[in-house]
């Protein structure tokens, strides 16, 4: 039965989609990205039905360890990380017999060749038919060879040579270094398989607020008539986090925030707040619209690295109550380290739709609450009623909650209740929690049944990845060029340095305080 | 205080208390956020109750903030609960966080309030503290706010008040009001009305003496009786573009001299005892001119939001009318400025000119 062919006991729209019978492999499955998102992603969707039932789950893995010490493990870290707690011992029972390690280098050929004994006795006994889902959930220094491996040994296959058996991989950010260095891994890496096979994964996407925007964008009349240069006065975006590095100082020292977050995910979100409506719905017409919207990004001239980007690096403060210690003072950080913690840029997009409106995007750590946030402001109304003594009211603003309390919310003006006539700004809130009332499924979830079920919607395509580099590379080489001088510039626990304040107090307007 | 709890644990502990309120009729709301600052100290009781009384007309977060610069430990304590008042059927309720902070720990507060400013809506702050004594903490909450109300009562030298408010306006880009002035409103409504039409108007430009007393019968939370008694002549010289020639500032009395195009105005402030009424509140203001115009506002301290307006010549006398204010109730003021926008012009030229005095016993205790 072909994709296009539906099975005679599947009915489109009222039961859900089956997946096929597959193995998932996770390379690096002693890591914390498994213990805490990917295990916990597979057990609930185990637990909710959306596994194959011939299904395994294989972690491949430099140390030594048996199945069931593999098994303990991840049961450990799924009744500490599922969002549903506590875990179900029957679907436990049923899953942890799905579970496999296996113990090899990543660059061994024996250990490949072992593996794929393994793999296939799972088929034989498990009925997995061969499908391969491998997530790489290492290093990116290490995709080339898994890569190399995975294909010298038969464990990806050419997609001309069979339609009875697919494999597919899953890797995750960061996608390069820099322009460079996206373009070299991905020769890199589609010298062993092809782009169909090859899924980014940007957690991002998985988000249900993530992916309610085109939902909420394009299943409502209500919107799209103002979603433009006429209405809009500019969009910000905001991913605050108030962790700091935590244990990650050699990682975060190669990274910086640019690259961890607003490269990535904050571009993610921007393509799918400023795209055009897609044809369809299919994975094509999608990416084509985001891609649409970073073609038209006008890129940074030398005075923009100055006044349209601001970078910060935060110092000791009180975050959640408590003293919290500076970047450089944390753990396997430079102490004159240069790296930005905090990254705020103003964009633009040249094109009809968005002529003229800016979009601020800012990311950092140490902020004082944990938020990400699409904030439109409008434009405020014409004409001079309800305007008292030459001072506007509060424009409209529509602000998505991506995380946490997901939500929509939209503030308008109102009269005050009484003879007079003053006006206040109020808020309709919409909340995912009241209305729906259950935990949304993590993001992992869903990407991983995407992957399985072939569909790429919601991982990044190439020229997504390498458009959004082709932006951000000049920014980074600018920093590198020129060191800032005055890091750290702000306290941990407050919005940020005074000069994204200043960015923004340039053009008249100014962060949200969220 | 409500049971301790620590800072990052505000947001759970506030969904907890609401979890456990369902079903109860008590609908959650928020029109604004509302800080409220104030060294610890008996008017923190008072400031509670304006506090409950904004919430039955504008339900608001509100985040109270206490410091104690009399304890030198290391302390801050955390803690929420719910304020509610009644609206029929349901039950309105709004969010109330506490902080409490001895000085050694007053730095951390803008970072414990700044993750539990609701987005989206007004943040006014309430600085109840003197704002011409020097307070990095308030500095940074005042950047917070959209608009900032002060209150007078917490200074001691009301010129100097004075100027660390403009000094704010001129800084903040928040509007500023103050209690005080708010409590003033009333009589400055009356006078605009009385003096409306233009013959009248021409007598005030005439005066020669006004007499205004004030219960000067103070309570825990307002010693500071006369402060509305000097805003209020503040005003009216000012509106009229009189000129400051002397003042003379004794216990018993308190006198200004001014001097208009036309003559000069003698201004006595006096104290008197009422335990009807508010302290501070004017009990009556009494208007002569030159031309032997008289005008007399009695408050009827029966009815004491009503004022009896009594107008009289050497020719003629006529009727007496009444005019409303407001009721007396704590938090009234509050409630009025929060309504406002805009920083009052009225207000900014009555700083100036009580900046300019150079008499430190201005404010009575």
């Amino acid at each position: 039965m072909t994709s296009e062919e539906t099975h005679p006991f599947e009915e489109p729209g009222q039961t859900s989609r089956s997946l096929d019978p597959c193995i998932v492999v996770i390379f690096g499955a002693t890591g914390d990205l498994t213990a805490r998102k990917l295990m916990p992603a597979l057990y609930n969707l185990k637990r909710e039905g959306q596994l194959p039932t011939n299904f395994a789950c294989c972690g491949f893995a430099r140390r030594e360890k048996s199945d069931k010490t593999f098994r303990t493990e991840m049961k450990d870290a799924v009744s500490q990380h599922s969002r549903v707690k506590p875990i179900e011992e029957t679907v436990w029972d049923t899953f942890h017999s799905q579970l496999f390690y296996h113990q090899s280098e990543f660059d061994d050929d024996e250990g490949y060749e072992r593996f794929a004994k393994h793999l296939a006795d799972l088929d034989a006994k498990l009925g997995t038919q061969g499908n391969r889902v491998f997530y790489l959930s290492t290093q990116p220094s290490f995709f080339p060879v898994i890569i190399e491996k995975l294909k010298k040994h038969r464990l990806l296959y050419d997609h001309s040579e069979s339609e009875e058996k697919w494999s597919r991989v899953i890797i995750e950010k960061p996608f390069g270094h820099d322009l460079n260095s996206a373009l070299e891994l991905q020769k890199d890496l589609l010298a062993h398989l092809s782009e169909e096979q090859l899924y980014r994964i940007d957690h991002y996407l998985g988000k249900e607020t993530a992916q309610n925007l085109l939902v909420f964008r394009f299943g409502n009349s209500l919107f799209e008539n103002l979603w433009n240069h006429r209405y809009i006065d500019h969009v910000q975006f905001t991913v605050a986090e108030d962790i700091g590095i935590g244990t990650r100082g050699n990682f975060y020292e190669e990274q910086g925030l640019v690259r961890d977050i607003m490269q990535n995910h904050m571009m993610q979100l921007f393509s799918l707040i400023a795209m055009e409506p897609p044809v369809n719905l299919s994975a094509g017409a999608i990416h084509d619209e985001k891609v649409k919207v970073l073609e038209a990004l006008r890129p940074f001239t030398k005075e923009d690295f100055e006044k349209s980007a601001v970078r910060g690096q935060y110092g000791k403060g009180f975050v959640g109550g408590e003293e919290v210690k500076g970047y450089r003072e944390e753990d396997h950080v430079n102490p004159n380290s240069q790296v930005e913690t905090y990254g705020a840029v103003r964009l633009f997009i040249d094109n009809w739709r968005w002529d003229g409106v800016p979009f601020y995007l800012r990311g950092a750590k140490r902020l004082p609450k944990r938020a990400t946030e699409i904030a439109v402001t409008f434009k405020h109304p014409p004409g001079v009623l309800f305007q008292e003594h030459g001072q506007k009211h509060e424009p409209n603003v529509l602000a998505i909650r991506i995380q946490p309390n997901e939500g929509i919310a939209l503030k308008i003006n109102c009269k005050v209740p009484g003879p007079s006539s003053p006006i206040q700004p109020v808020k309709m809130d919409f909340r995912y929690g009241a209305f729906f009332g259950l935990t949304p499924p993590d993001a992992y979830e869903r990407l991983i049944c995407d992957c399985i079920a072939g569909d790429s919607t919601l991982f990044a395509r190439q020229d997504e990845v390498f458009l959004s580099w082709k932006f951000f590379t000049p920014l980074l080489e600018y920093w590198q060029n020129n060191p800032p001088k005055d890091f750290a510039n702000y306290d941990a626990g407050t919005w940020g340095p005074k000069a994204a304040d200043e960015m923004l107090a340039r053009d008249g307007r100014k962060w949200r305080l969220i | 205080m409500h049971e301790t709890i620590p800072p990052a644990k505000i947001e759970s502990a506030l969904e907890s208390i609401w979890d456990s309120l369902q079903g109860t009729n008590k609908m959650r709301a928020c029109l604004f956020n509302l800080i409220i600052y104030a060294r610890k100290c008996q008017r923190v009781g008072y400031l509670n109750q304006i506090a409950q009384k904004v919430i039955e007309k504008f339900p608001s977060r509100i985040i109270f903030v206490t410091h104690d610069d009399a304890c030198s430990d290391h302390e801050l304590r955390t803690s929420v609960s719910v304020m509610t008042a009644d609206e029929g059927e349901y039950e309105i309720a709004c969010d109330l966080i506490e902080i409490d902070v001895c000085s050694k720990d007053h730095p951390r507060v803008p970072f414990v309030i700044l993750p539990h400013i609701l987005p989206d809506l007004p943040i006014y702050l309430v600085h109840a503290d003197d704002p011409s004594e020097e307070n990095p903490v308030a500095e940074k909450l005042e950047h917070l706010a959209d608009r900032i109300i002060f209150d007078s009562e917490a200074a001691c030298d009301l010129s100097a008040f004075a100027k660390a408010v403009l000094s704010h306006d001129e800084r903040c880009q928040a509007d500023v009001a103050d209690l005080n002035w708010a409590r003033t409103e009333g009589w400055r409504q009356l006078f605009a009305s009385v003096f409306k039409p233009d013959d009248d108007f021409n007598h005030l430009k005439q005066a020669t003496k006004l007499t205004i007393t004030f219960n000067s019968k103070p309570s825990d939370y307002l010693c500071h009786t006369n402060i509305q008694a000097i805003y209020l002549q503040s005003w009216i010289a000012v509106q009229l573009g009189w000129t400051l020639k002397s003042v003379d500032s004794k216990k018993e009395k308190q006198t200004f001299l001014f001097q208009s195009e036309f003559n000069d105005i003698e201004i006595e402030i006096l104290p008197k005892e009422s335990k009807d009424i508010s302290p501070g509140r004017l009990l009556s203001i009494v208007i002569e001119t030159s031309t032997h115009e008289k005008y007399e506002f009695i408050r009827n301290m029966d009815c004491p939001h009503h004022v009896m307006i009594e107008k009289s010549s050497d020719e003629s006398c006529s009727l007496p009318t009444n005019y409303v204010l407001d009721k007396d109730v704590s938090g009234q003021s509050l409630v009025k400025e929060i309504c406002h926008k805009g920083t009052s012009e009225h207000y900014v030229k009555m700083l100036k000119f009580l900046s300019e005095i150079q008499n430190k016993s201005l404010c009575h205790e």
